[in-house]
């Protein structure tokens, strides 16, 4: 037990302090990065629908200039043609972007050709892969009974275009294992950056639904109604307790987890607040 | 003595039929295939025979592969594995292809299928069905646009070149129908992906589900799409000129193939079983409606034009929406009891009631899921018991009753079985809440 819990507390500790945090492009949040997240953080940027890219784009050069690693989401969806994804990848080499995030979007209609993320990914290796680390996406909920499904073969499909994979939000320990033994099963080798939800404060998060009108994240939970009623739910999540059930999962070197992302729904300060509790040994 | 029944059991209502579906339970009945020059062999009939074909059926005229592995080395389930696994090609040359060319293209197109050929794009596919004038399926065909004015209709197994010269034949339209030497193949299967990216390069992974490519392969001429007859992610090469290149291009992928595990298999129907695509002969024929089935969705409910089987499709479904369906039995999914059903079904079997032992239904196309670790089929049940969740019984052979004699428990589901890689539209309508391609 002691041995047990000295080698996850280490794992998580690790992990933590090296977490990324997911912000969605509203008014304010970039103050809100600048106070409440530490320098050495890594922030990843959604892209939404309703906004489009620019938000994104101007996110990131803002919080770039202030000196983080930043991660855009390229939606492809939001893309409109081939000389468009050129401008952003200018644009964002100009700043030092190193590492984009390429999942398809909402869009519907999509802004251009690109109605999924694997031509995108396929046009981003034509322009010299501009970026050393791609991410796509994985979507642990889908069919956790069945073997060869759709979201597997995805991620099959554009492994050789991308260097790791982000897992979509999930409160569900045992699901997310079975997942990720699916996935190397199929042998699709690329790290693995588990998608958890931080500490989530339900009127702030019904605010910021309402606001961002449709996001990656949020559209998921929307997609969930079950999960938003636990999230909301007063003790309904807690990541802490999740990572401590995956704590199998994080330490075992085949499962190739390489990180965290949280989702933060833009809640940072308590989202850093309950990380920094995390890397002193405490609980909640 | 026992009550006599007529073999065919009439007590399966089939009065909405004119040919009554023969549903004598006659059994595998050993005969010798016979191989003569009345049935086309395609161009690549020899290479499937040198790759290890050891039986065929006949479709479109033309001998069809339908197992390579034989049953004393795992048979059938052996090729499904590679195909949900790793990558296999196919010799299907028997989806015969059927050109309508020329400045009425769109037009008579649009007049024959049930969906709008206006808002098809060139360069693009589309799964559509083509009706008689009572609405009847005649066949359900791949439909290519090349072009503006040239499409391509991919057959299953119904004579749709005489229907289509037949519809013409007053020269209504400024049209040429006629078939072309295009015998395709498909490559299906999880690293299909990686084998077409070999064969045509990064294009492979940009075309979209139901879009096309054209270009070449080892040389020779082909259009390429991403669709298949199984669930799995796949293409179709279609090889222009195929009598004089089919073996460079069978030569081609198989090269290009022995780095990615690839098998030449039959069509795996377990497979498409289980993604809830229809065999034209199997799960119906010209005296099906679309709305009997998973097809409901072919019938537009705002289609201008007007096309053959219009008015008929359309009194059906406002009789099915009255609640007078003009139908006696509904295609269904149905998960079943029993050993694992690994070989295809030589007989209709019958379904009765879950707790008399009249037959009242039949089975169109079983097979054991080693995924869902249960046996799955379709079937034609009577309306009234057409509803998920449906206890039913199966009378399956003794080969794979659980009891030999006794029927097996059946139980009404939704299809598909199992999720396709790309769902198809009526999945994306289903999705969206809507019942009919727009």
């Amino acid at each position: 037990m002691t041995v047990d819990r000295r080698r996850s507390g280490a794992t998580l500790v690790g992990l933590l302090r090296h977490a990324r945090y997911e912000v969605i492009p509203t008014a304010g949040v970039a103050e809100n990065v600048l106070a409440h997240v530490p320098v050495e953080l890594t922030v990843t940027v959604t892209a939404s629908p309703a906004k489009g890219l620019e938000a994104t784009l101007e996110l990131t050069e803002l919080l770039r200039a202030a000196g983080y690693r930043v991660v855009p989401h390229l939606s492809a969806r939001l893309v409109r043609d081939g000389a468009h994804l050129r401008e952003i990848v200018d644009r964002l080499r100009a700043v030092g972007v190193d590492d984009v995030f390429v999942p398809a979007g909402d869009a519907d209609p999509p802004a251009g050709r690109f109605d999924a993320a694997l031509p995108l990914l396929v046009e981003l290796a034509r322009l010299g892969e501009p970026f050393p680390s791609v991410g796509i996406p994985g979507y642990p909920e889908s069919h956790p009974r069945i073997d060869d499904d759709v979201t597997v073969q995805a991620m099959w499909d554009k492994r050789g275009y991308a260097t790791y994979i982000v897992s979509n939000l999930c409160f569900d320990a045992r699901v997310l294992a079975t997942w990720v033994a699916r996935v190397r099963r199929r042998q699709v080798t690329l790290p693995i950056h588990l998608g958890v939800a931080g500490p989530v404060e339900s009127t702030k998060l019904l605010a910021i639904a309402t606001k961002i009108g449709v996001g990656e994240s949020t559209r998921f939970l929307r997609t969930h109604p079950l999960w938003l009623t636990n999230l909301i739910r007063p003790g309904g999540y807690s990541p802490v307790r999740l990572l401590h059930r995956v704590s199998t999962l994080l330490t075992a070197p085949d499962s190739g987890v390489a990180g965290l992302h949280v989702y933060t729904f833009n809640q940072l300060a308590e989202t850093e607040r309950w990380r920094q509790r995390m890397l002193q040994g405490q609980s909640r | 003595m026992g009550q006599h029944v007529h073999p065919n059991y009439p007590t399966v209502d089939q009065s909405d039929r004119s040919v009554p579906i023969n549903l004598r339970q006659s059994g595998p009945t050993p005969v010798e295939f016979l191989i003569s020059t009345r049935i086309r062999k395609s161009p690549y009939w020899h290479l499937s025979v040198e790759a290890g074909c050891w039986r065929a059926e006949v479709y479109n005229r033309v001998y069809h592969p339908r197992g390579y592995v034989r049953k004393e080395d795992g048979g059938a389930m052996v090729e499904y594995d590679s195909l949900v696994n790793h990558v296999t090609m196919w010799d299907v040359a028997v989806e015969r292809q059927i050109r309508v060319q020329g400045p009425d293209a769109e037009a008579f197109v649009d007049f024959v299928i049930t969906r709008d050929a206006t808002k098809i794009p060139p360069m693009r596919a589309r799964y559509v069905i083509l009706c008689n004038d009572k609405g009847g399926i005649l066949n359900d065909p791949v439909l290519l646009r090349l072009s503006d004015d040239e499409f391509w209709f991919s057959l299953s197994d119904s004579d749709l070149m005489l229907w289509l010269q037949g519809v013409n034949v007053g020269k209504r339209f400024d049209v040429s129908i006629g078939e072309i030497d295009v015998c395709p193949v498909q490559i299906q299967g999880p690293k299909s992906i990686d084998l077409m990216t070999d064969l045509i390069g990064p294009d492979a992974a940009t075309i979209p589900s139901y879009g096309l490519w054209s270009g070449t392969v080892a040389g020779c001429e082909v259009i390429v799409s991403q669709t298949g007859f199984t669930g799995e992610k796949g293409y179709e090469i279609y090889l222009r000129d195929a009598t004089l290149h089919a073996e460079t291009l069978w030569n081609a992928v198989l090269d290009a193939g022995k780095r990615h595990e690839l098998a030449v298999i039959a069509p795996a129907h377990h497979r498409r079983v289980a993604a809830g695509i229809l065999s034209w002969g199997q799960d119906m024929d010209a005296e099906t409606l679309p709305f009997q089935t998973n097809l409901a969705y072919q019938v537009p409910r705002t289609k201008a034009g007007d096309y053959i089987g219009k008015g008929a499709l359309e009194s059906a479904r406002a009789a099915m929406e009255a609640g007078s369906p003009p139908w006696t039995h509904r295609l269904v999914g149905l998960v079943l009891g029993g050993k694992p059903i690994d070989e295809y079904a030589p007989d209709f079997w019958l379904v009765t009631g879950a707790t008399d032992d009249k037959p009242i239904g039949y089975v169109t196309s079983p097979w054991y899921s080693p995924e869902l670790e249960t046996n799955i089929a379709m079937a034609f049940v009577p309306n009234a018991l057409s509803e998920l969740g449906t206890a039913l019984r199966v009378r399956l052979p003794d080969t794979y009753a659980a009891k030999p004699g006794e029927p097996v428990d059946a139980e009404v589901v939704d299809m598909p079985f199992r999720e396709s890689v790309n769902p198809n539209t009526r999945e994306r309508l289903k999705q969206r809440g809507l019942d009919a391609a727009v």
